[in-house]
C-alpha cells in the first residue's frame, strides 16, 4: 500500500507543474531530506536538524551603463574597506537615511544644489565627502533590480528545474539538484543575455536567521568589522573561502561556491576577474547569505547578447560550531589537505641561512639597503631616507640561534640600539622628498619605542645581565592586558602577576572571539591551563576565516609557472616604477617551469585588501603551535600551506600574480628595478626570517610530539608578531637544558626534503632531522669537524618517529640513516666536542653582569645625553652613548671616552642622531666619556662626565 | 634685459637665467663658501663606497669665477658653451638640475634662504650642494647664492668635460644637445674622472635604448637608487630623447 503510494507520488513528481502545485514525493540522499512545497518552495532538514525553507527566488540586476565598479576605500564605517562601492548608482535619500537608521548606523547623509553628498558620523567621527561619499554598496540598487520567482517547477529525478518568465533583457533558469550520498543539494543557474549590458545574478532564497548578538556572528568576510557590518557585497578576491553562513545557535545555514565555479586559473584572481560576491544580508531583523555571481561591473558581468553565464551553488544546512563547519568547506568541499613539500625550493633551513647572507650583505650588493648609519635597513620601498623596523627580536634572535657573531655585531646590536633610543619605530632622520606613504614620522629620541613585554624580551635574551632593559622595562607603562601582566611577571617573578594575566584571560574567554590569539596561547604557555589554549584555538579559527585562503581547489595537474621565461609583474609595480624613475616593469627573467598546481597555490597564505598571495609567514608558526598543542589536523594542515615548500630566500611581502618565483634562492639579489614580481621592502625580510625560524623550530615541536620544545619569547606589541629564540633552554626527548643551535655551516644534508634543528647541552649534540616528503628519504649528514667533532664510537640515542631506539654508537662526522614519510629521526650524540661561537661568549658564566650603574642619563648645554653598558656575553659588552639633540641645532658630535685609567681615545659623528657605540675590554675597568658636540652657530659645547660601571 | 655677449642671434637671450646673476650684480655675499663648493660625486657605481668629499674648484674656474665677481665678464656669458650656437646650460636644463637635485626645496627657510639639510650622505645645502663653510648652517645662502654657485659648478663641469674629451678626441661643443645635457648632469653628480669610456661612447652616439636602460641611468644615493634624479632624469629622456 505504501509502496503503490511512493509509486503515485513518484508520478506525480515526474509531471510538469505549475508552481501551484504542492504535493511532489520527498528528495533524500544520506545526509538531506527535501520536501516540495507551495509557491516552489522546499523544506529541507539535514540528519535530526530542525526543517527549514528554501525558495527558488534569484534576483538579476541589469545595468545598461558601466554601474562603476570600485571598491569601498573611506566609507569604512558603513562597510568595510574591501567591499565593493557602484559609483554610477545611488540611493535617494529619502529612502539611503532610514535604511542607515535601520541598520543602526550613527549616520546622517545630506545633499548640496549640486547632487554633492555629505556623510557626517557624528561629532569627532568622520565625515566624508567626495567622490567615496557618492554611489552605493548596497548591491540591490546597483542597476535595475528583476526579482524572479518560478513560474514553472519540474521534478526529475533528483534535479528540480524552475523556469522563469523572460525579461526582454535575459533569459534566466535555474535548478536544484540532490546528490546521492552524502552530498549537499546544488544550485545551478544559468542567465542568457538577450541585449548587452552588465548583468549580475544574486541566489536570494536561503534560509535567514534572527538577527544574534554581537560576537555571535560566524567569522567571515562578508560580516565586516567583526559582525557589525552587513549588506555590502565582498568579492572574490577578497574572499578566503567562498561561503556565506549564518546560524541560529543550532543550524548553521551556508550558501557555498561550488568549486566547479572558481576553479583554479593560471592567473591569480583579481578584483575586476572576481566571479562572485559573497553578502550577509540584513533585512527587518533577518540575517541571509545571498551570493552574487557575476558581481555587477566585474570582467564577467559585462555580457553581449547572446551571451550566457552559469553558475553553481550548494547549499548547506548542518549542525556544529562555526570551526568544524570551516573545516567541513575547507575539507569536504574545497578538499583542502597537506600536499605541500620540499620539492620546489629545498629547505626552509637552507632559505633562513640565505636570508641571513641578504640581510648581513654577505655578497657586497647590499641589496637589502642597511644603512650602517641609522642601525637599520632604509624604507626606501616606501619612503627613502625613513627607518622602520618592527622588533629587534628579529634580528638578535636570528644571530643567537645562528650563531652568528658578526651578525649579532653588525646588524642585531645596531637593532637593539635603535630599538632603545628612539621614541618611534618610524623614524625619519633626513630630509628627503615625502612619497607621503608613511605616517607620523618622528625624529624624537630618549626613550625605547619598544613596548614592555619586548622590553622584559631583551632582558632574557641578553640574559638578564644588562640592567638597561629591565631599566627601561620599569619605566614602560603597563595597561594592565594579558602581555604586559605576564611581562610583568617574568621582570619580578611576582607570582602575583601571573594570577593577574590570569585574571585578564579569564575576562577574556567571555568572548568567544575578542581578544589576540597570541595573547591566549602565550597565556597557555605560562600557566598550561588548557582553557587559554582553547581560546587560542577558537580566535585562530576566526583569524583564518578572515585572513587565510582556502580555495580555490587545487586540481592535480601541472601548470606552466612564469610563461615566455619571465615572471610576472606584479600589478603595484607599475606605479612604483613610475614613482621611482624607471621604465615601465618587466618580468624578472627566468627559466620556465612546469611544476604541479600546488606549489602556486594561495592556499595557506593570507590575502589583504589588495593582494590575493600575502607571503608574511608571522601567522603560520602559531597556527601550528596551537595545532600541535591542541591536536588539531586541520590548524596543522593550513599552517604548512602557509610555509612548506615556498621559499627559498625573501621574495618579497605579497604577489598578485601566480608565480614560482618565491622558490629561486637568488629572488631578491637584483637591482630593485628588476624586481618587479612583489612589493620588496628589503628591510622586511628581517620579519620573514624571524617567521621562518619560529616555524622551523615549531615545525620540529609538532613532528616530535612536543618532545623537541624550546620556549620563545614575547614580541608582543610588534605587528607581524611571531616567537623569539635562542634565549632561553629547551628539551630534546626529556633531556633538560639544551640550548638551540642551527649555525648553517654545521650540516651539509644531500636531501632538499630534509629540515633539521641542532641543540647543544649536557656533553651533547643533539639532532632532529624531519622529512617534508611523503615517502621514506634516505639521508647522509655531513657534520663540519670546525663546528661539532664527533669521536667515532661516542654514545649515541636514537629516537624515530619519537620513539627511542636502541642505544648505538657514533659513525663520526657522517651519518647516514632514513626518515619515515613525513617523519623525524633524531639523535643525541655523546661525548661531541661543540664549537659554538655567539653563544658560547653568551653563556660564558663568567660574563660581565651590568647593574644599575651600567646606564646614566645627563642633562647638558645641548639637551639630554643617555649611557648605557650592554653585554650579550663574554666579550660582547659595548658602550651606548647618545644624545637626543636634533641636526639644526647640533651639526656635529665627538665622543672622548676611556676605560678605567686607560688612555682617551675619541669618536666623531657627523650625522643626526648623534651616537656612539663602542667595544669594551671588559677587564679594563668602568668606562667614562665626555660628549663635545658643536652647535649651529658653531659653538663647542661639552657634556658632563658620563661613568658606566659594570 | 642683458644679452648674452657671444650669442649670434636673439633667440639666446636668456631671460630665465638673467635672475641667477642679480644677486650677483648687487653684491652677492661670496663669504658663503660657493666658490669651493662644487659637484658631489656621489655613487654612481655602486663599487664606489666611498663618501663624498668637496672637491676644489679647477683653478681655470676659480680665475673665471673671480672675473664675474669683480665684473670683469657679464655674468650671462656664462651661459653659452664655447663655440657652439646651442645653449647647453640654459634655463630649462638649470631647471632640471635643481628640480632633480631638491624638488623638495629641503632646507629653504621662511625667510627664503637656503639652509643645510641632512640627507644620508652629511649635510646638503641649496641644490644638494656640499657645505665648505659650516658657517653656512647660520647663515645660509640666499637664493641667488644657491642659483651661483650651481651655475659656476656647471660652468666647471662643462670645462671639465670639455678638456677631457678633447684628450679623447672628442669635441664636446660640437655634440649634440642631447650629450651635452647628459655629460653634464653626470659629470656634475658623479664626477667627470668617474665616467667611464663606455659610458660616454653611449650617450655621445644617443643610444636611447641603452640610455634608457636603468643598468645605464640609475644613479645611487649610497646604496640605493636616487629616487628623485632617476625619475627626473628618466622622464626628461623618455620624452625627449627615447619616445
Amino acid at each position: 500500500m505504501i509502496k503503490s503510494y511512493l509509486n503515485f507520488l513518484a508520478g506525480l513528481a515526474s509531471l510538469a507543474w505549475t508552481s501551484s502545485i504542492i504535493f511532489a514525493a520527498p528528495i533524500s540522499n544520506e545526509t538531506y531530506q527535501i520536501q516540495p512545497g507551495a509557491e516552489g518552495a522546499f523544506e529541507i532538514q539535514a540528519g535530526s536538524g530542525i526543517s527549514t525553507r528554501l525558495m527558488p527566488t534569484f534576483t538579476v540586476m541589469v545595468s545598461e551603463k558601466d554601474p562603476g565598479y570600485n571598491r569601498n576605500n573611506s566609507n569604512y564605517l558603513l562597510a568595510p574597506r574591501t567591499s565593493l562601492r557602484w559609483s554610477k548608482f545611488t540611493q535617494p535619500l529619502v529612502e539611503l537615511n532610514p535604511w542607515l537608521k535601520e541598520m543602526d548606523l550613527a549616520v546622517h547623509v545630506t545633499e548640496d544644489a549640486k547632487g554633492e553628498r555629505t556623510w557626517n558620523y557624528g561629532e569627532g567621527r568622520m565625515i566624508l565627502t567626495g567622490t567615496y561619499a557618492q554611489g552605493t554598496t548596497n548591491p540591490f540598487l546597483a542597476g535595475e533590480r528583476v526579482d524572479l520567482t518560478p513560474s514553472q517547477t519540474v521534478i526529475d529525478g533528483r534535479t528540480v528545474h524552475w523556469k522563469f518568465a523572460s525579461d526582454p533583457r535575459f533569459t534566466f533558469s535555474a535548478s536544484l539538484t540532490l546528490p546521492e550520498g552524502k552530498g549537499d543539494p546544488e544550485i545551478r543557474y544559468e542567465l542568457n543575455a538577450t541585449a548587452p549590458g552588465f548583468y549580475s545574478v544574486a541566489f536570494t532564497g536561503a534560509p535567514g536567521v534572527p538577527g544574534v548578538p554581537e560576537g555571535n556572528i560566524v567569522p567571515q568576510m562578508a560580516a565586516g568589522r567583526g559582525g557589525k557590518q552587513f549588506n555590502h557585497v565582498v568579492a572574490e578576491v577578497t574572499e578566503k573561502l567562498p561561503r556565506v553562513q549564518v546560524s541560529d545557535g543550532r543550524q548553521n545555514f551556508l550558501l557555498v561556491v561550488h568549486p566547479d565555479s572558481v576553479p583554479f586559473t593560471d592567473q591569480l584572481i583579481d578584483f575586476n576577474t572576481s566571479r562572485f560576491g559573497s553578502m550577509l544580508r540584513k533585512e527587518k531583523g533577518v540575517l541571509t547569505p545571498v551570493i552574487f555571481a557575476p558581481v555587477m561591473g566585474a570582467a564577467s558581468s559585462k555580457m553581449q547578447a547572446g551571451e550566457s553565464r552559469g553558475f553553481k551553488l550548494l547549499f548547506i544546512c548542518r549542525q556544529g560550531d562555526a570551526p568544524s563547519t570551516l573545516r567541513y568547506v575547507a575539507e569536504k568541499i574545497y578538499g583542502v589537505r597537506d600536499q605541500r613539500d620540499n620539492s620546489g625550493p629545498g629547505s626552509l633551513s637552507a632559505a633562513i641561512a640565505r636570508i641571513r647572507d641578504y640581510l648581513a650583505n654577505r655578497n657586497g650588493k647590499n641589496h637589502a639597503m642597511w644603512h650602517a648609519e641609522q642601525k637599520y635597513y632604509n624604507y626606501w620601498s616606501d619612503q627613502s631616507g625613513m627607518f622602520k623596523p618592527f622588533s629587534p627580536l628579529y634580528g638578535l634572535s636570528a644571530a643567537v640561534v645562528l650563531d652568528d657573531e658578526d651578525f649579532y655585531r653588525q646588524r642585531a646590536l645596531p637593532a637593539v640600539e635603535f630599538a632603545i633610543s628612539r621614541a618611534s619605530n618610524v623614524f625619519a632622520p633626513y630630509q628627503l622628498n615625502n612619497t607621503g606613504q608613511v605616517k607620523k614620522p618622528s625624529r624624537q629620541l630618549g626613550q625605547p619605542y619598544v613596548p614592555l613585554p619586548q622590553l622584559v624580551s631583551l632582558w632574557e635574551f641578553y640574559q638578564r645581565r644588562t640592567d638597561a632593559f629591565r631599566f627601561y622595562a620599569e619605566q614602560a607603562r603597563a595597561t594592565g592586558g594579558i602581555n604586559d601582566l605576564l611581562a610583568s611577571w617574568r621582570l619580578k617573578g611576582d607570582e602575583s602577576l601571573l594570577e593577574l594575566a590570569k585574571a585578564a584571560g579569564e575576562r577574556g574567554l567571555k568572548s568567544e572571539t575578542g581578544g589576540a590569539y597570541l595573547d591566549f596561547l602565550e597565556l597557555y604557555e605560562a600557566t598550561g591551563d588548557e582553557r587559554f589554549l582553547g581560546a587560542a584555538q577558537a580566535r585562530i579559527y576566526a583569524q583564518i576565516a578572515t585572513g587565510v585562503n582556502l580555495f580555490p581547489k587545487v586540481p592535480d595537474k601541472d601548470v606552466l609557472y612564469e610563461k615566455g621565461g619571465k615572471v610576472p609583474v606584479h600589478a603595484h609595480a607599475f606605479g612604483r616604477n613610475n614613482a621611482w624613475g624607471f621604465p615601465s616593469p618587466v618580468g624578472l627573467d627566468v627559466p620556465e617551469i612546469k611544476a604541479p598546481a600546488w606549489r602556486g597555490s594561495e592556499i595557506g597564505l593570507e590575502s589583504f585588501s589588495h593582494h590575493r598571495a600575502e607571503l608574511w609567514p608571522n601567522h603560520p608558526p602559531q597556527i601550528l603551535k596551537i595545532a600541535a598543542s591542541s591536536e588539531d589536523r586541520f590548524l596543522q594542515t593550513v599552517a604548512r600551506w602557509g610555509v612548506v615548500g615556498r621559499y627559498a630566500n625573501y621574495a618579497g611581502d605579497n604577489r598578485t600574480e601566480r608565480s614560482l618565483v618565491a622558490e629561486r634562492p637568488d629572488a631578491p639579489e637584483h637591482p630593485i628595478w628588476k624586481l618587479t614580481y612583489s612589493s620588496i621592502n628589503p628591510g622586511h625580510a628581517l620579519e620573514f626570517i624571524g617567521g621562518m625560524m619560529d616555524f622551523r623550530i615549531t615545525d620540529c615541536f609538532d613532528r616530535s610530539a612536543r618532545q623537541i620544545a624550546f620556549p620563545g619569547l614575547t614580541m608582543a606589541g610588534s605587528p607581524f608578531r611571531v616567537h623569539s629564540y635562542g634565549a632561553l633552554p629547551g628539551r630534546f626527548y626529556g633531556e633538560e637544558n639544551v640550548r638551540l643551535w642551527c649555525p648553517p655551516n654545521l650540516l651539509e644534508i644531500d636531501h632538499p626534503e630534509v629540515e633539521w634543528l641542532a641543540a647543544w647541552g649536557n656533553g651533547k649534540l643533539y639532532l632532529a632531522f624531519w622529512s617534508q616528503s611523503f615517502r621514506e628519504e634516505k639521508v647522509s649528514v655531513q657534520i663540519n669537524p670546525k663546528r661539532a667533532a664527533i669521536p667515532t664510537g661516542a654514545p649515541l640515542l636514537t629516537w624515530v618517529n619519537n620513539q627511542p631506539r636502541p642505544a648505538g654508537t657514533s659513525s663520526g662526522q657522517k651519518m647516514e640513516f632514513k626518515i619515515p614519510a613525513k617523519g623525524i629521526t633524531a639523535f643525541a650524540i655523546d661525548q661531541a666536542e661543540v664549537k659554538p661561537t655567539l653563544q658560547a661568549k653568551m653563556f660564558d658564566p663568567t660574563a660581565p653582569k651590568l647593574g644599575p650603574k651600567s646606564i646614566q642619563s645627563l642633562e647638558t648645554p645641548f639637551g639630554k645625553i643617555h649611557g648605557m653598558l650592554l653585554s650579550m656575553g663574554r666579550g660582547l659588552t659595548n658602550a651606548f652613548v647618545y644624545a637626543e639633540a636634533l641636526p639644526e641645532d647640533v651639526i656635529a658630535a665627538r665622543l672622548r671616552y676611556r676605560q678605567g685609567n686607560g688612555e682617551w681615545k675619541s669618536v666623531q659623528d657627523e650625522i643626526f642622531p648623534f651616537e656612539f657605540s663602542v667595544w669594551l675590554d671588559e677587564e679594563a675597568g668602568d668606562f667614562e666619556a665626555v660628549m663635545q658636540v658643536e652647535t649651529k652657530r658653531l659653538e663647542q659645547q661639552e657634556s658632563p662626565k658620563i661613568q658606566l660601571k659594570q | 634685459m642683458p644679452k648674452c655677449r657671444n650669442a649670434e642671434t636673439p633667440k639666446y637671450r636668456l631671460s630665465g637665467v638673467i635672475g641667477f646673476f642679480s644677486g650677483m650684480e648687487g653684491g652677492a655675499d661670496w663669504r658663503g663658501g660657493i666658490l669651493v663648493s662644487i659637484a658631489n660625486p656621489q655613487t654612481f657605481s655602486r663599487n664606489h663606497k666611498t663618501p663624498s668629499k668637496p672637491r676644489m674648484i679647477p683653478s681655470k674656474n676659480i680665475q673665471l669665477a673671480a672675473a664675474i665677481f669683480i665684473g670683469f665678464a657679464s655674468p650671462t656669458s656664462l651661459c653659452f658653451s664655447q663655440g657652439t650656437t646651442e645653449l647647453t646650460i640654459s634655463a630649462g636644463y638649470i631647471a632640471y638640475i635643481k628640480a632633480a637635485a631638491n624638488s623638495g626645496k629641503h632646507g629653504q627657510g621662511k625667510d627664503g634662504r637656503f639652509y643645510p639639510y641632512l640627507t644620508p650622505q652629511g649635510y646638503r645645502i641649496g641644490y644638494r650642494q656640499t657645505l665648505s663653510d659650516k658657517a653656512l648652517h647660520a647663515r645660509g645662502w640666499s637664493v641667488e647664492e644657491a642659483d651661483t654657485a650651481l651655475l659656476l659648478q656647471l660652468k666647471s663641469i662643462e670645462s671639465e668635460l670639455r678638456q677631457q674629451l678633447q684628450q679623447e678626441g672628442k669635441n664636446f661643443d660640437e655634440m649634440p644637445l642631447a650629450s651635452r645635457e647628459i655629460l653634464l648632469d653626470y659629470g656634475f653628480t658623479e664626477g667627470v674622472a668617474k665616467l667611464k669610456p663606455e659610458w660616454i661612447q653611449a650617450v655621445t652616439q644617443l643610444e636611447w635604448e641603452r640610455i634608457l636602460n636603468p643598468d645605464f641611468y640609475v644613479r645611487y644615493d649610497l646604496d640605493w637608487p636616487d629616487t628623485a634624479r632617476n625619475k627626473a632624469f628618466f622622464e626628461r629622456w623618455n620624452k625627449k630623447g627615447g619616445k
